[in-house]
């Protein structure tokens, strides 16, 4: 039970940021290209449902809770490449654009892959910046300590 | 209840303390009370092949358990410690050696680096190149041991 909410309490936690993530993003670009100045609730709705699938794709392709061992590369590719299929799938289910135009689906496609690799690329950044830290500070605790 | 029969001497001429455990067999109780006193000069006791082996704690990069047995890893040697993992992380309190899971210890004298990874845990990368992960409910302990905010 304790780990099951411990599962649960982590999904939830970066389902808020994925959430508050697209909502900007939403919120700057359909301002800015299209002057839109508020968001329908259906929209948020849509959103969470984005939100809380790349949450539970996220926990299943990084958590050692369901796939025990695989290259984190591996990962990267695995959980980018589903949440590309399942952004499809809304883009469906939800209507985001006129489905038969091939050109909105490049577009959609791009701009989705590109938003993915960002994402993935800033996490990566910023994982590495504070691993660098990380390691100096270890190094600093090594050294202070006594040693035969 | 089993007692035992405790007896010290004092020896002025002795240049080094010498304990001599006298017993009817070697059993696995007799190899416990071995690996215990062993923790006292950072030496620990291991198992390969069928012989036994006194490791020095500085050379032992983690220790981890595997269906209820415990295993001390080297560079590229692995030996069985007769030693629980809470009874190896109690006599190693202090030292370089820190819980990193609840089935895994590792000596931080032999990370070469350490790296955030997703979900608030820390991958660390060992002086053999192997990476153990800290776990969630670890990390906060091991970022505090070495001075993180």
């Amino acid at each position: 039970m304790k780990k099951f909410i411990e599962i649960v309490l982590g999904i939830k936690s970066y389902m808020a940021l994925v959430f508050g993530g697209i909502l900007i993003v939403y919120g700057v670009v359909s301002f800015l290209f299209c002057g839109v100045t508020a968001i329908s609730y259906l929209r948020l709705l849509e959103i969470l449902v984005v939100a809380a699938t790349a949450a539970v794709l996220h926990f299943i392709a990084f958590s050692d809770v369901v796939i025990k061992r695989m290259a984190y590369g591996c990962r990267i590719l695995l959980s980018s490449l589903t949440m590309l299929a399942v952004l499809c799938l809304y883009a469906v289910l939800f209507h985001w654009f006129p489905l038969e135009k091939l050109g909105d689906w490049m577009i959609f496609l791009l701009i989705a892959a590109a938003l993915i690799a960002i994402i993935t690329a800033a996490f990566q950044i910023s994982f590495q910046l504070a691993g660098k830290k990380y390691t100096q500070m270890l190094d600093a605790y090594k050294k202070s300590q006594p040693r035969a | 209840m089993r007692v035992l029969k405790i007896e010290i001497k004092e020896v002025p001429q002795l240049e080094e303390t010498e304990i001599v455990i006298k017993c009817r067999e070697t059993s696995a109780e007799v190899l416990r009370m071995l690996a215990a006193l062993r923790m006292f000069e950072h030496k620990l006791t291991g198992w390969r092949e069928g012989r036994t082996f006194l490791l020095d704690t500085r050379e032992v990069l983690y220790i981890d358990t595997v269906d209820k047995k415990t295993f001390l890893y080297q560079d590229k040697e692995v030996y069985e410690t007769p030693l629980r993992l809470y009874e190896l992380e109690e006599r190693l309190s202090g030292s370089d050696f820190i819980r990193i899971s609840k089935s895994a210890i590792v000596n931080l004298a032999r990370v070469s680096s350490l790296r955030p990874e997703f979900g608030g845990r820390l991958e660390l990368s060992l002086e053999n190149g192997e990476r153990v992960l800290v776990s969630r409910q670890y990390a906060p302990a091991l970022r505090e041991k070495i001075g993180i905010a």
